[in-house]
């Protein structure tokens, strides 16, 4: 098994790459685009959905705000807009990091899955910090 | 033979016994292909194992479902209620084992970066693949993998309808506003 994937050609090393690469090219574009355009302007982007419906903020309010500051290397902006969602940035680039090296070596992206408790603590997170941040009290989670 | 004549069963509509198109051949009691002293089954004996008849101990059925090899399976079209299935899948995990794709990044990525709060159900879905997964109910981690996608993919069209939308009211707003202003002020 390892010698071959230490055999691995590679061509086939470089395919393997193009789609952890293209997404993180897409994620740039999307940074530089945001960053370019400012979404503190009103006018720029749609409002959020939720938030225009029902007038209370959802988990994903402020984040085009916090990538605006992210790609303006402001992360304290970026943690008062949607400090859950900078939360989410060293998880989702550690995540990328192993799919990059996984696709180097040829391995499975994923092989084994998290203790289930992990992800219903992660749920409930999500749902505590939804209505915190609608509250007087949470105002600092608010965007 | 095999999957495809079960897919159109639809999930969950079929009698525990499912997979009747698949048994290996010393099962006996396959319809369509059994000895004349298997059975029919309209009005097999006891012993012949029909489907959707059979007797809970498996009767005729070739040592039961819950041996036979992956192939026979019909895997990934179980419903995971599958009830007189379960002890088939707990021992299987399907395609040597790696679990199914529990689609956590694009929920997260859905729920917090873009979109409708839709992303949320696909984090719950993600949540229950682990869970099954564990407790040996691969089939159902696999529709959990499955719902999750569709979770996120629900969430991600739902924002894109939105943009266009919003896009293109700006769009008619400014060609409105265009249209109106030289009306008004030429000479």
């Amino acid at each position: 098994m390892s010698i071959a994937t230490t055999e691995r050609r590679g061509t086939a090393r470089l395919k393997a790459l193009l789609a952890p690469l293209g997404v993180a090219g897409a994620t740039g574009a999307v940074f530089a685009f945001v960053g370019v355009v400012d979404p503190n302007q009103p006018g720029h982007y749609p409002t959020c959905p939720f938030l225009w419906i029902t007038g209370l903020y959802c988990p994903g309010c402020g984040t085009l705000r916090t990538i605006h500051a992210l790609a303006h290397l402001d992360p304290v902006t970026a943690l008062g807009l949607n400090p859950l969602a900078v939360a989410m940035i060293p998880l989702l680039l550690f995540w990328w990091g192993r799919w990059v090296v996984r696709a180097w070596q040829g391995r499975p992206r994923r092989t084994t899955l998290a203790h289930p408790a992990w992800l219903w603590a992660f749920i409930a997170l999500i749902m505590v910090y939804w209505v915190v941040r609608n509250l007087p009290f949470g105002a600092f989670l608010a965007p | 033979m095999s999957y495809g004549n079960q897919g159109d069963g639809g999930y969950g509509a079929q009698p525990p016994g499912g997979g009747y198109g698949q048994q290996p051949p010393s099962g006996g009691g396959g319809y369509g292909q059994q000895p004349p002293s298997g059975g029919g089954y309209g009005q097999q004996p006891p012993s012949g194992g029909g489907y959707g008849q059979q007797p809970p101990s498996g009767g005729g059925y070739g040592g039961g479902y819950g041996q036979q090899p992956p192939s026979g399976g019909g895997y990934g079209q179980q419903p995971p209620s599958g009830g007189g299935y379960g002890g088939g899948y707990g021992q299987q995990p399907p395609a040597g084992g790696t679990p199914p794709d529990n689609h956590l990044v694009w929920a997260i990525i859905t729920t917090l970066f873009c979109c409708l709060p839709l992303g949320i159900v696909s984090i719950v879905k993600s949540t229950q693949v682990n869970s099954k997964w564990q407790m040996g109910d691969y089939q159902g981690a696999v529709q959990a993998s499955e719902e999750a996608k569709t979770w996120w993919k629900r969430s991600l069209i739902a924002g894109i309808i939105w943009w266009v939308l919003v896009i293109v009211g700006y769009i008619l707003l400014f060609v409105i506003l265009a249209a109106s202003v030289p009306s008004t002020s030429s000479y």
